[in-house]
């Protein structure tokens, strides 16, 4: 199977000189369409930085990104937006829903710059918020407003899901709810999905686990028999 | 320490800070500013008249003497009185200016001040001129002037140059709006230096009234000296024609400082309030921290409070500083045109230095309720970051309407009502603004109107010929038939509380002047009644069909007459006759002027004649009065774009700051940059519309307060162009547009990273 994406030979640095800081060191790995990635590393491993410039967050210091046959890493800023606004769906751990939207008008927001966005409603049923469209995210619980936002990115139809740390805020029965549905998504939808995490539990859901530590690939794993997150014990 | 945390927080929130600056200095600069320019006019007017020993009330009559003066003198509650001879006469120069010459014996009451040469002599030789036309016509003290006076002729030496009391507002008469010392000035002269044989029949008494008299005293006195034989009118200081026009003027000034700066100060307060409320919340969990620390909760209040106590004393003290000098010279430049002062200053009050303190109160009482609100909790959970404020679905909502509405409006008409404070703020601030321009366009507008209603509408004519009493129309015009003869005379009404004097005008016909009712039709002087001009009837409360009487400057009989109609017009105020109607009193016409539709009818080198008026020219000097105030209109545009860059500026700061989160999530879902730009933007229309659309009626409401309040002698309607509307509310949505675009620069610095890593 050909590589969605591709990251060769990456670096992220910060700052010059003498203080001079590498969140990302010499990285090279794929990414082939439909897997389930797990990208497991302690706090300051670069593990946001990585998934940031996978989604067109920012932008790589040298190496090149691609994406199909494309080469992110020479987009300008108008081709990263259409980027992110086709292909990337990004969950985050503190949600960032918009607060005076409703759940159903948050999903809406991809409509206005995506048109091959799916149906809100149809997005919200399957991610099990049917019933709760017109909250406001303040009215709804963690775990629900996590599940907006995974519905929000989830509605652009987008080739590539980005979840950073999306059970971070989250309680674990509620954790492993968001992280079946992910599992779902993947399986059912064939999504590529790529986590982002510090929580070691997590690699046993994965059908590939990068870790990561000091910017670079410490170990490159395929797992052949990754456990539905409902049988995990957390 | 405390002290270094604030310095910190005002630089990390400049914008906001600086625009609470900016506005309070601004409110402290137009209030003091404008309340010392008054002031000073009214200080320096105190202490003029109260130097100069000015008379308190002015009997004017004929052939006043000596026997007379003591009767004057011994009546109650007069504590001194001096005799006068007011007369005009021609002076020996170019263009032959009247001069308007005041012979007294004495130097009690109402004295020249001399501002040049020496001290003014009652029994002196020479002659003090004032000093308008001293400039005007070149003359310096030892100079010599002549005089032809009802046919003697005299030549004096000036011996000081002058200002007089009661000539602080100097007109030859009501058709001048401004002194034109080419033509016109006055002159102190000693009794001595004019030869009279059997004395000097005066025709003033100035009387002096003693400190204890209380107002009923004075209304005995007036009314014991109006009943007085030789008396045509006895005036006070509130009706005498200059004190009371710089008087007017005075309190004109007072109505337009206490209004102007309320804008200022009420936006201070909102800007206060919304930018304290963000770094009160921002600050919660240091605030916590800080209470943790053992600061008390008082501490904590005294320290957010003391943001706005010194915001408010720097950017008040500032204002203090630069705002009376800097009004006072603008606006002072424009007055000097119409009135002489010895002094034009600035004064200072303690209200000006109170409006300091205010200010201060406004901005740390702003920054009090803003931290109450938020500090209500107990430090425990002060230390937990508060919730997010609990979007509703609003009434709005529950309308069709909302429907049908996009999605951006929506999202910020959400936005606006979820931070009212803020929107306030913003309506505020561009109603303020809208408010300005409206007023300064509409006093243009207002003046133009008024000029071509008078100069087009109303004066049919195109030249005035002024005339001496006597001479027949034969010998001044090629066609007599076609002049239309104007008698202009004063006439006294006797009111409940004394006596006013008004201008008459009798016209033989009417033709070459309209005149208009109240509802701007047109009307003609009827045989039998008169008009009373819409100011006047205002000043006497008179009605149609009410009778008033009157009685002409040297004659004691009173006539009584019905007022046929109340008319309109800018300037000419008083009463109006035709030539049938005052005859049928039993008096006869005495033309003073002639109107003429053709310039070309006069006899330019005839006897009697004093001055000939082209309308151009007399539209001419009104134009020059515009001029100045152009000035003002300026300076209202000027504090109208200030004010509405400051609080869209604000508002956009922060509107963004407040949703640099939301901003930065629609970033990463792909929103491009000019979207969320109209995003932004939609907002600053939306609050910009009702703030303009608000500011509309009150502009106007404005401009009506200005020109009815402006003078007893002056009636100028409010007038507003549809077309000034829609500009101002252009020029609203200009300066909207432009900050915005300022503004869209810094959605370009939307860090996505960096926004979406904090913890809310
Ligand atoms: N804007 C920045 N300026 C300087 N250094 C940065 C910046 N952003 C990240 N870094 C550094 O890059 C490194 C990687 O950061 P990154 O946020 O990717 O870590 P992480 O693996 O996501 O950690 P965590 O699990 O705590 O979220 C860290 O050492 C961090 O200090
Ligand atoms: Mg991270």
């Amino acid at each position: 199977m050909s590589s969605l994406i591709s990251f060769e030979h990456v670096t992220r640095e910060y700052g010059s000189g003498d203080s001079k800081i590498f969140a990302l060191r010499d990285i090279s790995f794929n990414i082939r369409k439909g897997e389930f990635v797990v990208v497991l590393g302690p706090s300051g491993a670069g593990k946001s930085t990585l998934l940031n410039i996978l989604g067109g967050m920012d932008q790589a210091s040298s190496g090149d990104v691609s994406f199909g046959d494309e080469v992110v890493s020479d987009y300008s800023d108008a081709q990263l937006t259409a980027y992110r606004a086709k292909r990337i769906g990004f969950v985050f751990q503190f949600y960032n829903l918009i607060p005076n939207l409703t759940a159903y008008e948050n999903v809406s927001l991809t409509r206005e710059i995506n048109d091959t966005s799916l149906d809100p409603d149809e997005t919200l049923a399957d991610v099990g918020l049917k019933g709760r469209k017109d909250h406001f995210p303040a009215q709804l619980s963690g775990g629900e407003q996590q599940r907006v936002a995974i519905a929000r990115a989830l509605n652009k139809n987008p080739e590539l899901l980005l979840c950073d740390e999306p059970t971070g805020a989250l309680d674990s029965e509620t954790g492993a709810h968001i992280l079946s549905l992910l599992q779902r998504l993947s399986s059912e939808q064939g999504r590529t999905v790529i986590i982002v995490t510090h929580n070691s539990k997590l690699i046993q859901l994965a059908g590939r686990v990068i870790y990561l530590r000091d910017g670079q690939i410490e170990k490159d794993e395929i797992q052949d028999y990754p456990i539905d997150a409902k049988e995990v014990r957390w | 320490m405390l002290r270094k945390k604030m310095i910190r927080d005002m630089r990390a929130a400049k914008v906001q800070f600086i625009s609470i600056f900016i506005l309070a200095f601004l409110g402290v600069f137009v209030f003091s500013g404008m309340r010392a320019q008054w002031e000073g006019m009214r200080v320096h007017a105190d202490s003029y008249y109260e130097d100069t020993h000015t008379a308190d009330l002015f009997v004017m009559g004929a052939g006043f003497g000596d026997e007379d003066l003591e009767a004057v003198k011994g009546l109650k509650n007069v504590s001194n009185a001096q005799l006068r001879l007011e007369i005009d006469v021609i002076a020996d120069l170019e263009r032959e200016p009247t001069l308007r010459i005041l012979i007294s014996d004495r130097n009690d009451l109402s004295q020249p001040m001399v501002i040049e040469g020496e001290p003014y002599d009652p029994e002196g030789k020479g002659i003090w001129v004032d000093r308008a036309f001293a400039e005007g016509h070149h003359l310096n003290v030892g100079d010599s002037i002549g005089l032809s006076m009802e046919g003697v002729s005299l030549r004096l030496e000036i011996k000081g140059i002058i200002l007089h009391p009661e000539f602080v507002y100097n007109v030859k008469d009501s058709t001048q709006l401004v002194t034109d010392p080419g033509l016109f000035g006055y002159a102190c002269l000693p009794s001595t230096a004019v030869p009279i044989p059997g004395g000097i029949p005066y025709s003033h008494i100035l009387v002096d009234v003693d400190d204890e008299a209380d107002a009923t005293d004075w209304k005995n006195l007036e009314k014991v000296l109006g009943d007085y034989s030789k008396v045509f009118h006895v005036m006070t200081r509130d009706t005498h024609p200059s004190i009371a026009v710089f008087e007017s003027e005075i309190d004109q000034n007072r109505e337009m400082g206490n209004l102007f700066p309320i804008v200022f100060f009420f936006v201070a307060a909102l800007s206060m309030m919304t930018t304290m409320t963000r770094l009160v919340l921002a600050q919660r969990t240091l605030i916590g921290t800080m209470m943790g620390l053992g600061f008390s909760r008082r501490q904590i209040i005294v320290h957010y409070v003391s943001y706005g106590l010194w915001i408010g004393c720097v950017g008040g003290i500032l204002g203090l500083l630069t705002g009376p000098t800097f009004i006072s010279a603008l606006l002072y430049a424009f007055q000097k045109v119409f009135y002489a002062m010895p002094v034009w200053s600035p004064y200072v009050s303690p209200v000006s230095v109170l409006s300091v303190v205010a200010v201060a109160i406004i901005c740390a009482g702003a920054g009090y309720f803003a931290c109450i609100r938020e500090l209500r909790d107990l430090p425990a959970e002060v230390l937990r970051p508060k919730s997010p404020k609990v979007s509703k679905h609003t009434f709005i909502e529950k309308t069709r309407l909302w429907h049908r509405l996009s999605f951006v409006m929506k999202w910020n008409i959400r936005d606006i009502l979820r931070s009212k404070v803020r929107s306030l703020m913003a309506i505020t601030g561009v109603a303020g603004c809208t408010l300005m321009l409206v007023w300064g366009i509409g006093l243009y507008d207002s003046m133009n109107e008024s000029k071509s209603w008078y100069f087009e509408d109303l004066q049919r004519f195109s030249a005035k010929v002024y005339v001496e009493r006597e001479a027949l129309p034969e010998a001044l015009f090629l066609r007599p038939g076609e002049a239309e003869a104007v008698d202009e005379r004063m006439v006294s009404v006797r009111e409940v509380d004394g006596q006013q004097m008004l201008a008459m005008r009798i016209f033989s016909t009417g033709e070459l002047e309209r005149f208009e009712d109240e509802k701007g039709r047109v009307i003609t002087l009827p045989d039998e009644g008169l008009f009373v001009a819409y100011k006047t009837a205002e000043l006497l409360d008179l009605e149609v069909g009410d009778e008033v009487s009157f009685r002409l400057l040297g004659e004691e009989k009173e006539y009584t007459i019905k007022v046929s109609a109340i008319n309109r017009s800018p300037f000419d105020q008083g009463f109006t006759m035709s030539e049938a109607a005052f005859v049928k009193l039993g008096v006869s016409m005495n033309p003073t002027a002639y109107l003429l539709a053709d310039r070309q009818n006069v006899r330019e080198d005839a006897d009697g004649i004093i001055e000939i008026k082209d309308k151009q020219m007399l539209e001419k000097s009104f134009e020059r009065m515009l001029e100045g105030m152009n000035m003002i209109i300026v300076v209202l545009f000027l504090a109208a774009v200030l004010l509405g860059v400051v609080v869209l500026y604000n508002l956009g700061s922060l509107s963004y700051a407040e949703r640099i989160r939301e901003l930065a999530t629609l970033r990463v879902l792909g929103y491009p940059l000019p979207h969320i730009r109209r995003l932004l933007r939609r907002q600053t229309i939306i609050l910009t519309a009702i703030g303009s659309v608000i500011g509309v009626p009150l502009g106007i409401f404005f401009i009506r307060l200005i020109t009815e309040t402006v003078s007893d002698n002056i009636d100028f309607p409010s007038y507003v162009s549809p077309l000034s509307v829609a500009l101002c509310l252009a020029g609203t949505f200009a300066v909207a547009l432009v900050v915005d675009v300022f503004l869209s620069f810094k959605t370009k610095k939307i860090d996505m990273v960096s926004a979406l890593k904090a913890v809310e």
